[in-house]
């Protein structure tokens, strides 16, 4: 086990969000300054920390896209539907109350319209009205919207004029729009494949990273999710797991993640009662081995009129009707497999087996995080200017006070004199004292004001400046990449130094390409060798280039520190 | 082995209402009479009869269930590699044989030089993966042809053979070629969906709108109905009908479609249950293949034969009722006046054959090299591999007005390759397929002015009119069909197809396109840097070195399709002279063995006389019995309308 991290996301935004809060403070502490402060607290630090991202989800059609966001959000809000649904752009935000019935329609035309929920049929598969819709808002009270919006997409490859044109244009210019109007930095992509990629998979994110190559999306903000495993046998997470191994070279740096979910099952632990759960599970035990494998053949087989299944033919055609058959399927094997004979346990492992849960922690502790420090970086560069002025103006009252120190200490002396020789002067000394005391005071102040807030600030940018520059050299890297520019750099250096800047994840561990089993020792074995590389490399190397390798030997000394101290 | 379930019955030969039966009379009354020149002739319709081979192509996307389907249809759980990961990377030929086995055939390192290849390997069932699959043979580095697979079933015995395509659609882009090389020659495609990924798809429709384009003989099937609810593959029948209607112009009612699930088909032959072989949909599946496409392509080569039996066995009855005519003249003056007769006939017959005759065969020759000339001019024409030509232009025009990066261009070559070759093919074919039809209609053509030159010319005669009407019926020579048959293996017969140690797998479906991504592909591709630079420049030498591959590429399938296209024209030419030439020389045949034969009678004493005459009486009942047997064996097969999926279908030959 690597130490645990300190170069994640946390640090720099516990950081941050201390700026935020003691520098407003201490501008007030000095009149001078406190006018600045009110600038500084414009500046909302914590919005953009907590601002909303876009979360958009695109694949080919009934991959199970819509599933997937409804799972994530925790409700069935995203029409489903058996064939091609999805056929328009939809977007997911947080509302609560009456809107929640409602969703907004965008017409093409610029106006808006409010429609309540159950005429939503109207905008799926075919319709006409899909034509003339630029997009439509859902609302929920969802917590994971509070973070996100997300955003529903039609179906590549679908035969139906007009979905796939709806996915193009939508990446071409909503992502690139949204992207904009938020400071121009990363959202997240979530890209649902099949278990065997396409060559349109592997086309679409080519593209996709091509058009918006701009702020926006990148390699490292999309992450690929492998979706409809359940109902591949022997076992099928290992099943699923594989494909994942495999895609994850097929796609090598197109996506910065893949991983298995399935939104199917995880809608139906969230939405369905817990006596299903307690059935399947009952079934799976007391049924024998033979009888269960006849059940489970196809959905009308399960339907039959057997003995020795302990659930009737009544109860299970009940059954079938509540939890639909790939989930059954993939829960009744679960049960067996694990052997797990309680409802809850069976909930539980199937929940954890749906992986939403690690697909909302990636996307809110990887992406968005990413994505809001991004941002708030931007923000602490705007908090610059203020701060600066505040140092200098600090600095010149201190300088001014020390001059009058000088003067006040020289007077008391002389005053010092004057007084041992006339009594009369007493209390001229007294007032020159108390001068004396309060310029000093005065410069003690300013002094001291001045210090912490160069601390506050120096370390919020150093914090930040080299996030900054990690983003920078990605985005450099990738420009490399797709112009295939590189000639100066083997692919396997490129992965590395991507890594290195955190594309595949911002602890010590995926910086440096080390699984879970390896130690500190191994972690600091490798710093240790990739500082000898590139320090050496970056001579050889001119322009742009040495000062990507630059930045890598910058990253590389405090993890080295850092390791080092560590016993 | 399984035999599969019980109601499941396999193709039996009894339901060709006794073709064997009297192709067998047929052969002993030939050999009786001395007539080896009928039997020659019959001998290779029987052959095609007997073997009677049915092309069922599998084709489809990756990971529907292809390989299952057959491994279903077969009742082998394991004859193909299917698993979750693994996907099948060549062509599998499935075929009858006495023992179970598994032989790997080779392309040839160079493509110009056909007969040197590795021979074909005999491997076991696990090493099949090896060869035949992606993850066994990344890329095809083993330059693998296919896989023969031989298996003692019944259906296959029947005569089915069976190819198992690669799925189109993956990250690999070379398998699209299957689509050129065996689909024109299927004699039936099942295009296979499935009830879990999605219903069909854009790519899906317009590589159906391409089978389509080759042949009408495209039907569905559904794969996977297990893992889903009835609800749910059932709507999705729907909606794949409906897409097959609104974007092809399929009509639902017509179109063949099966859902089917390969898992319940094997439990269906574990249990030997009927009710799960109903509900595994191969019950449907099944009768369609051998009642229906199977059984109608058994029909339609017992009507060749038949039709052929009966044009010969009337043949035979003419001869042997003129020589009938002959002895039964009692006097001698009556012999006298068939004597003249034939004289007569044969001299009328020789100044019309020298005269008219000589002039009509001339000029078809004449037409006939005109449209060789024609057509490989027109195919040179087509197949232009200079840069500002029609196939090589447009591809860089795109490239450059795109400004597509040089490193994408490289990344792409393989499938710009890949699609030109493609192109190629196409028009290869297309150009094939109107000589086809022009040669067809010239023939047909010429025996029409032929047989009006007899009516005006000859009419006068009644003897030559006895004989020449049958002989030079062009229609019974058995020459379009075959001629062309062979044409197109040899035009093309690839590599792999005749330096073979085992013929009979090779030629049961010769590789259609000679024009292997693998051979020229490789050879002009192969050095070119991995990464490009940048700019406009690096660009400009990107499409300089990707036009001088498509050129190369496009010089190749010009120069082996002109080549194969005149080979089989001037076969054509050959054989049709030669058939004008044979026919003519049967009537002269016949006319001067009247004369012989009336000779003969003259000479023989009266007892001689009625003994003859009643053997060659014995011999007249006996033929027509043959004669009545074929017309009632040609009427009791059923002349129902054939199964095709377009509603403007041409039947193949």
């Amino acid at each position: 086990m690597i130490p645990a991290p300190i170069f994640g996301y946390v640090d720099q935004k516990a950081a941050l969000l201390k700026f935020a809060e003691q520098v407003p403070a201490l501008l007030l502490r000095h009149p001078l300054t406190a006018h600045l402060s009110l600038r500084v607290a414009e500046l909302d630090f914590a919005e953009a920390l907590q601002s909303r991202f876009t979360v958009a989800v695109v694949g080919q059609m009934r991959v199970g896209k819509s599933t997937l966001l409804n799972a994530l959000i925790g409700r069935s809000l995203a029409p489903v539907g058996v064939t091609e649904t999805t056929a328009t752009v939809n977007w997911f935000r947080y509302g609560e109350g009456a809107i929640c019935n409602q969703f907004r329609a965008h017409w093409t035309d610029g106006s808006t319209e409010d429609v309540p929920l159950a005429r939503v049929g109207e905008w799926l598969g075919q319709a006409d009205n899909a034509w003339r819709t630029r997009a439509l808002d859902f609302f929920a009270p969802s917590d994971f919207l509070r973070a996100c919006n997300l955003v529903d997409t039609p179906g590549t490859r679908s035969t139906i004029a007009g979905h796939e044109e709806a996915v193009q244009s939508f990446l071409a210019e909503v992502l690139e729009t949204e992207s904009l109007r938020h400071g121009g930095r990363a959202d997240a992509v979530v890209y649902a494949i099949n278990p065997v990629a396409r060559r349109d998979d592997s086309n679409l994110l080519r593209l996709f990273g091509e058009r918006t190559r701009l702020p926006g999306a990148s390699a490292y903000n999309s992450i690929a999710v492998v979706q409809k495993w359940e109902h591949l046998r022997p076992d099928p997470m290992q099943e699923a797991q594989r494909m994942c191994e495999r895609l994850r070279g097929q796609l090598a740096g197109k996506v910065a993640a893949v991983l298995p979910v399935s939104g199917l099952v995880g809608l139906s632990c969230i939405e369905l009662p817990a006596t299903v759960w307690d059935q399947i599970a009952h079934l799976a035990a007391g049924t024998p081995q033979g009888v269960l494998d006849e059940l489970m053949l196809a959905p009308d087989y399960f339907r039959d009129d057997v003995s020795d299944a302990v659930i009737s033919k009544e109860g299970r055609t009940e059954l079938l009707s509540q939890v639909s058959w790939p989930v059954l399927a993939f829960a009744v094997w679960m049960a067996r497999a694990r052997g797990i004979a309680s409802g809850e346990a069976l909930h539980e492992a199937l929940w954890d087996a749906a992986g939403i849960d690690r697909l909302r922690t990636l996307l809110q502790e990887r992406f968005l995080a990413l994505a809001g420090l991004i941002r708030a970086g931007a923000v602490l560069s705007k908090a610059r200017a203020p701060c600066a002025t505040a140092l200098l103006m600090l600095r010149e009252v201190r300088e001014g006070q020390s001059a009058l120190e000088e003067r006040a200490r020289a007077s008391h002396e002389i005053l010092a004199r004057a007084v041992a020789k006339d009594k009369e002067f007493g209390p001229v000394l007294a007032y020159v004292e108390g001068s004396l005391q309060s310029v000093q005071a005065e410069a003690r102040l300013a002094k001291e004001v001045e210090e912490e807030l160069d601390g506050i600030v120096h370390r919020a940018e150093r914090e930040f400046r080299l996030l900054e520059r990690d983003v920078e050299c990605l985005r450099w890297l990738d420009a490399l990449w797709h112009e295939a520019a590189l000639e100066e750099l083997a692919p396997e250096e490129l992965m590395e130094l991507r890594r290195l800047f955190g594309q595949a994840g911002p602890e010590i561990g995926e910086r440096l390409g080390l699984a879970a089993s390896h130690t500190g020792a191994d972690a600091l074995e490798a710093a240790l060798g990739a500082l000898e590389r590139w320090s050496r490399r970056q001579w050889r190397v001119r322009g742009e280039l040495q000062s990507v390798l630059e930045h890598a030997v910058e990253r590389l000394l405090p993890i080295i520190n850092w390791l080092d101290e560590k016993p | 082995m399984r035999t599969g379930i019980s109601g499941q019955t396999w193709l039996s030969s009894s339901s060709d209402a006794g073709t064997s039966e009297v192709a067998a009379a047929f052969g002993r009354l030939a050999n009786e009479l001395g007539n080896q020149d009928a039997v020659s002739r019959i001998a290779p319709l029987l052959e095609r009869y007997n073997l009677g081979l049915f092309r069922l192509v599998i084709a489809g996307e990756i990971k529907k269930g292809k390989s299952s389907i057959i491994n279903a249809l077969l009742g082998e759980l394991n004859l193909l590699p299917t698993s979750n990961q693994i996907a099948t990377s060549t062509v599998f030929k499935i075929m009858y044989g006495e023992r179970k086995t598994y032989r790997v055939f080779f392309l040839p390192e160079d493509p110009d030089r056909p007969e040197d290849i590795q021979p074909p390997l005999e491997v076991s069932s696990d090493q099949v993966a090896e060869f035949g699959t992606e993850d066994g043979n990344p890329g095809n580095a083993k330059r693998v042809d296919f896989v023969g697979v031989q298996l003692p079933h019944p259906l296959l015995k029947s005569g089915l053979a069976i190819i198992d395509t690669p799925g189109l659609g993956g990250l690999q882009e070379e398998h699209a070629e299957i689509t050129w090389r065996y689909v024109p020659k299927a004699d039936a495609v099942f295009f296979v969906l499935d009830s879990t990924e999605a219903p069909i798809s854009r790519e899906e429709v317009h590589m159906l709108k391409r089978f389509l384009k080759i042949t009408p003989f495209v039907f569905f099937v559904q794969t996977k109905t297990d893992l889903v609810e009835e609800g749910a593959w059932q709507a999705w029948k729907e909606r794949n009908l409906a897409i097959l209607g609104s974007a092809i112009g399929l009509d639902s009612r017509k179109t063949v479609y099966f859902p089917v699930s390969s898992t319940i088909k094997h439990r269906a032959d574990s249990k030997q249950s009927s009710r799960d072989f109903e509900r595994s949909g191969f019950a449907a599946l099944n009768s369609f293949l051998q009642g229906q496409l199977m059984a109608a392509k058994r029909r339609r080569l017992a009507g060749t034969l038949l039709h052929a039996i009966n044009a010969e066995a009337a043949g035979m009855r003419r001869r042997l009722n003129d020589e009938r005519l002959a002895y039964s003249a009692k006097t001698k003056e009556e012999r006298d006046v068939l004597q003249r007769e034939f004289s007569e006939a044969k001299v009328r017959f020789d100044s019309w054959r020298v005269g008219t005759y000589n002039r009509i065969a001339t000029e078809f020759q004449h037409a006939l090299s005109d449209l060789k000339r024609m057509k490989v001019e027109f195919l040179q024409d087509e197949l232009d591999p200079s840069p500002n030509g029609a196939l090589i232009r447009p591809v860089i025009d795109r490239l450059r007005a795109g400004g597509t990066k040089a490193r994408d261009i490289d990344q792409q070559a393989g499938e710009l390759l890949a699609g030109l070759i493609d192109s190629c093919a196409r028009i290869t074919l297309d150009i094939q397929r109107s000589c086809d039809e022009d040669v067809a209609r010239l023939i047909a053509e010429t025996s029409e002015r032929v047989g009006r030159s007899i009516q005006t010319d000859l009419s006068d005669t009644p003897a030559l009119q006895r004989v020449l009407a049958p002989c030079l019926e062009m229609r019974s020579l058995n020459m379009p069909f075959s001629l062309f048959e062979d044409a197109r293996g040899a035009l093309f017969g690839g590599m792999a197809g005749f330096a073979m140690v085992n013929l009979a797998v090779s030629l049961v479906f010769p590789p259609l396109s000679p024009f292997s991504i693998m051979g020229v592909g490789a050879m002009s591709f192969g050095t070119v840097l991995t990464y490009f630079h940048m700019d406009v420049r690096r660009r400009e030498e990107a499409l300089g070195k990707l036009q001088v591959a498509l050129s190369d590429a496009c010089r190749v399938c010009q120069r082996k399709g002109k080549s194969a296209l005149d080979e089989a024209l001037t076969m054509a030419e050959r054989k049709a002279g030669a058939a004008f030439k044979e026919a003519v020389k049967a009537v002269e045949t016949e006319l001067t063995r009247n004369l012989e034969i009336v000779a003969k009678a003259q000479s023989e004493s009266k007892q001689q006389a009625q003994d003859e005459l009643l053997r060659l009486g014995s011999l007249l009942s006996r033929t027509d019995a043959v004669l009545r047997a074929a017309a009632a064996a040609i009427g009791s097969l059923d002349r129902s309308e054939i199964v095709h999926t377009a509603p403007s279908a041409t039947l193949p030959a």
